[in-house]
């Protein structure tokens, strides 16, 4: 317990690193917003009026004074900056803060539901591909039949196996599976099952494309740790006693499993970075774009909203995934 | 091990010399009586033109074939260039005059994949070596000081700060302040990266100097920077090398999805991730050599490292001082996979 609030102690440490380099990094002249976002020179009729308008979104973003006009130094910017993206209360231009908090909490949701329908595809296949690959000892037929296509999976990119998959949807005639957004137009009206059922129609693709990453690495880490644990001497002495099969087998997935939890953690970041490939591939109004778009148009708002959520969430995940480990071997301390 | 060595040293190669491998210009030629060489003038300051200001294919197919005007040239054995657009001949398929087809635009794609493999290879190498640069000395002083130092608590935190610091952002800050380009490009992935080595430098040493023979040295009053040097840079060498082929793929995997979200090498680059996002754009016309083959380079230049990384990591050899002497655990002679550490502390003391 005392280990767990130490962790959370330390991961708000570095999320007020991680934000603190942000502002820096936006503060900072040539990626300014308000000069990226006026730079195109025929907007403007006049120098005056493009100066005004840089002006007015260093005002709204906090950067200068206006009252004075005068620029805020930098722990004062840094200060603003921070209390929007914990209140959420500056949203971008032309839109309300309700309108923006709900627009993200919608993303959010879409990319948790991609994002956890992966993990669950990965798990799952990675546990059935990893211990009968692990139990047959690296090396055996079976291995070598999986090892290399999932490794040439591995070697290719998302965005490749995405316009792949596309294709062969295309190829193969399915009409069925839907290639953009997350719903049908149109289908508001029908009953919740019949909405759920698109759904998980839309979801499919994008969260099955989205699992071959870490479906892969949890298959190769748990083939080395069964084949590990099998190797170990106290499997060795377990069998020597003459324990029932059943109950080595048992010990042996257990003690090969724990090492995997931690892994996880390291996947999350993949995961994250995975998902703004395949929701700008499938046009899903997901986190990973959200944050994406908002980088490239420089949109101080949104950008604050999703480098502190989005880090937030990975920095959880990694102290979710060793606090896991923890409780599943007593003898492991992370410090 | 053996195939993974190959693939990666025979891309490497070959993108070490493909520019005198395939251009439209010659290694070496004599030109009004001038010994030029135009590949290289090309690479070093970019502006390279032949006599009468022409293009050198030009100036070369008027050459005559015995040499008797005292004009001569020396063309790289596969004579397109990555850049030199053939009129008429946009997504010809693949030929016996273009093994690997034209793309859309007219460019010859064998010489495109050439040229891709120096810029994976540069990409790669150079993250590599900064990331590791780095990455080994902020892991190494954590490592040396022990968990709970000052330095380790700060070291742990930066570690974290840039795993979980936005790329996108990253990125963006790099093309605005280096312009888009090779150099921006290895320096944020360098960035995003360096944490690997660091986490890995810093566990390693930290369960290291806690094993007997690191007590032992230190009991007989061998210095900090004796112990290093001696006891524990040997040891590292097996999981660092491991994590550079792991980066090294990686960085390759990433420039492509760079360029696929526009923040990659720039459009005058050649890369086999410019080259993928091409053929993407093109792959529901039917263009299908345009992916293909960018696709079969990469994915074995990346196959090959994760490979190369394996064989590392099962190879005992890397992971201990050429002193010891070997002593196989029970079970290890069937098995390929990795000896845990726990396994290695003991062989290594028995």
């Amino acid at each position: 317990m005392r280990w767990l609030l130490q962790r959370l102690a330390w991961a708000a440490v570095s999320l007020l690193g991680i934000s603190m380099a942000t502002a820096a990094l936006l503060a900072l002249a040539p990626l300014d917003p308000a000069v990226a976002r006026t730079a195109d020179p025929g907007v403007f009729r006049s120098e005056t009026a493009r100066a005004s308008a840089v002006r007015a979104l260093r005002e709204r973003a906090g950067w200068v004074d206006p009252a004075t006009g005068a620029r805020r130094p930098f722990l004062a910017c840094y200060g603003r900056w921070l209390r929007s993206a914990v209140t959420l209360d500056l949203a971008p231009e032309g839109e309300a803060p309700a309108e923006f908090r709900r627009r993200l909490a919608r993303a959010l949701a879409t990319s948790a539901l991609i994002a956890s329908l992966a993990l669950g595809l990965a798990l799952g296949f990675g546990a059935v591909v990893g211990v009968a690959t692990g139990w047959l000892r690296p090396g055996s037929a079976l291995d070598r039949a999986v090892s290399l296509p999932l490794l040439g999976l591995l070697g290719l990119p998302e965005f490749l196996l995405a316009t792949l998959a596309l294709l062969a949807i295309g190829w193969l005639g399915l009409r069925g599976v839907p290639v953009k957004g997350l719903r049908t137009p149109g289908t508001d009206g029908l009953p919740l099952l019949a909405r759920l059922a698109d759904l998980a129609r839309h979801a499919a693709l994008p969260a099955l494309l989205l699992a071959v990453t870490p479906a892969i690495l949890i298959a190769r880490f748990l083939r080395e740790s069964v084949a590990r644990a099998l190797d170990a001497e106290w499997v060795f002495t377990l069998r020597a006693f003459g324990t029932p099969a059943r109950t080595v087998r048992q010990r042996v997935l257990a003690a090969a499993a724990r090492p995997v939890w931690t892994q996880l953690g390291t996947i999350l970041p993949a995961l994250v970075t995975g998902a703004v490939v395949i929701e700008q591939v499938f046009s899903l109004p997901g986190f990973g774009r959200l944050a994406f778009q908002a980088a490239l148009q420089r949109d101080v708002a949104t950008i604050a909203a999703t480098t502190h959520i989005g880090s937030a969430i990975v920095l959880l995940g990694l102290i979710a995934s060793d606090a896991l480990h923890r409780l599943g071997d007593p003898r492991v301390r992370f410090d | 091990m053996r195939i993974g060595a190959v693939v990666v040293l025979a891309w490497g190669l070959l993108g070490a010399v493909a520019p005198w491998l395939a251009n439209d210009v010659p290694i070496v030629a004599r030109a009004d009586g001038v010994l030029r060489w135009p590949v290289a003038e090309r690479l070093t300051d970019g502006f390279s033109e032949a006599p009468g200001a022409r293009r050198w294919k030009d100036w070369w197919a008027e050459l005559p074939v015995d040499a008797s005007g005292g004009d001569w040239a020396v063309m790289p054995p596969w004579t397109y260039g990555p850049g030199e657009v053939l009129p008429g001949q946009a997504l010809d398929r693949p030929s016996a005059s273009h093994p690997l087809g034209v793309d859309d635009a007219g460019r010859d794609q064998l010489a495109r994949l050439l040229h891709g493999a120096s810029t994976a290879f540069l990409v790669a190498f150079g993250s590599v070596l900064l990331s590791s640069c780095v990455g080994c000395v902020i892991g190494g002083l954590a490592g040396m000081r022990g968990a709970r130092s000052v330095t380790d608590v700060v070291a742990t935190r930066g570690i974290e700060v840039f795993t979980c610091f936005p790329a996108v952002l990253a990125l963006l800050a790099g093309a605005t302040y280096l312009g888009p380009g090779l150099p921006t490009v290895v320096a944020v992935l360098a960035a995003v990266q360096w944490p690997v080595f660091a986490r890995v430098v810093r566990g390693e040493l930290l369960s290291l100097r806690e094993r007997p023979f690191v007590e032992a040295a230190r009991g007989l009053g061998e210095g900090p920077l004796r112990i290093l040097r001696r006891h524990l840079l040997p040891e590292l060498r097996g999981p660092v090398l491991v994590a550079a082929a792991m980066v090294a793929a990686e960085a390759i995997l990433a420039e492509s999805t760079l360029t696929f979200l526009g923040l990659g090498l720039g459009l005058g680059s050649v890369s086999w991730g410019a080259m993928l996002d091409q053929g993407r754009a093109q792959a529901y016309a039917g263009a299908w050599h345009l992916w293909l083959f960018p696709a079969l380079a990469l994915a074995s230049a990346v196959i090959a490292l994760y490979a190369l990384a394996d064989a590392w990591r099962a190879r005992p050899a890397l992971t201990r001082p050429a002193s010891a002497v070997p002593v196989r655990a029970p079970g290890a002679a069937c098995s390929a996979a990795a000896p845990d550490r726990g396994d290695r502390g003991r062989r290594a003391t028995s």
